[in-house]
């Protein structure tokens, strides 16, 4: 049937199944942020896992250096800039963990009545080809415009990412100012 | 011969971990962990599509979409973090109890 045996791979399967599921949990679950940080980490991890023993190669490797290069390390530096508030209680009270729970069981429920339910359109044993070169022709010609859509989104996320992080410095700057002037903004907290 | 691993299993899996995620989401109160439960859907949203590339006749073109997906995804957290640390220079605080200033 398939180049790899199939014992292998529901092996693979399942240990990256595991990987996934069991850091998610420890993602929700840790009282230290950092902590979480690095769990989730692991859980990109098995999800490439995932990807490439379902032959999509490039999407797997897209995952390794999109998420976990870039996404997991913009995550960390929120962590340390907002440091003081990390590893304090990040829980909320009891009644809303029994809610969160409830919510997610019903969730999984409802899923998996649907993916039960659904006559899915199954086709037969696919053999993994490389997938570069199909992606990059979809992309160039049926979906050319979303692709560069997306150029755009990533640029005005850049672009507004940066804005917003700089204007508050400036306001900062001119409270700042202000407060030497001895007109300053009232601040509640603090 | 041991059962192949099928399309279900992959569903299944993708459904644990959105599960997980809305209750990260619903529990935290840490805007950043809220951010990490988001990732986690995200993540459970593309292991659905590039599956049902690989075993239904959508082809390659669910891996594109997993590809779109995962490109708004980062262009999400720049913006999300961004806010967040915004908030955290004004109010000295991400506990999203705490951030109630617009309440009317």
């Amino acid at each position: 049937m398939s180049a790899v045996p199939s014992t292998v791979h529901l092996l693979f399967f399942y240990f990256f199944a595991a990987m996934t599921i069991a850091s998610a949990l420890l993602v929700v679950l840790l009282r230290n942020i950092v902590q979480s940080a690095f769990a989730l980490f692991f859980t990109l991890f098995g999800v490439a896992g995932i990807y490439i023993l379902l032959g999509a190669d490039f999407v797997g490797v897209t995952q390794v250096l999109i998420y976990i290069g870039g996404v997991m390390i913009l995550i960390v530096f929120g962590v340390m800039l907002t440091h003081n508030s990390y590893s304090v209680d990040i829980f909320n009270r009891l009644g809303t963990l029994v809610m969160g729970t409830i919510s997610a069981i019903v969730t999984f429920t409802i899923i998996y009545y649907a993916i039960r339910q659904v006559p899915w359109r199954l086709i037969g044993y696919k053999a993994s080809i490389p997938t570069t070169r199909p992606i990059g022709t979809l992309l160039m010609t049926d979906y050319l415009l979303p692709f560069e859509l997306a150029s755009v989104l990533l640029v005005l996320a850049m672009v507004g990412a940066a804005y917003l992080i700089r204007s508050e410095l400036r306001v900062g700057k001119e409270r700042k100012d202000r407060d030497k002037r001895g007109a300053g903004l009232e601040r509640k907290d603090a | 011969m041991a059962p192949a691993v099928t399309l279900t299993d992959y569903l299944i899996l993708s459904g644990i971990l959105f599960s997980i995620g809305v209750f990260g989401v619903l529990t935290r109160k840490n805007a950043i962990a809220v951010l990490m439960g988001v990732e986690l859907m995200l993540n459970a949203a593309n292991i659905n599509l590039v599956a049902f590339s690989k075993f239904t006749d959508a082809g390659v073109v669910g891996q594109v979409f997993a590809l779109f997906s995962i490109v708004i995804a980062a262009a999400e957290v720049a913006v999300a973090l961004a806010i967040v640390i915004s908030i955290y220079k004004v109010t000295r605080t991400i506990d999203l109890d705490k951030e109630d200033t617009m309440k009317g």
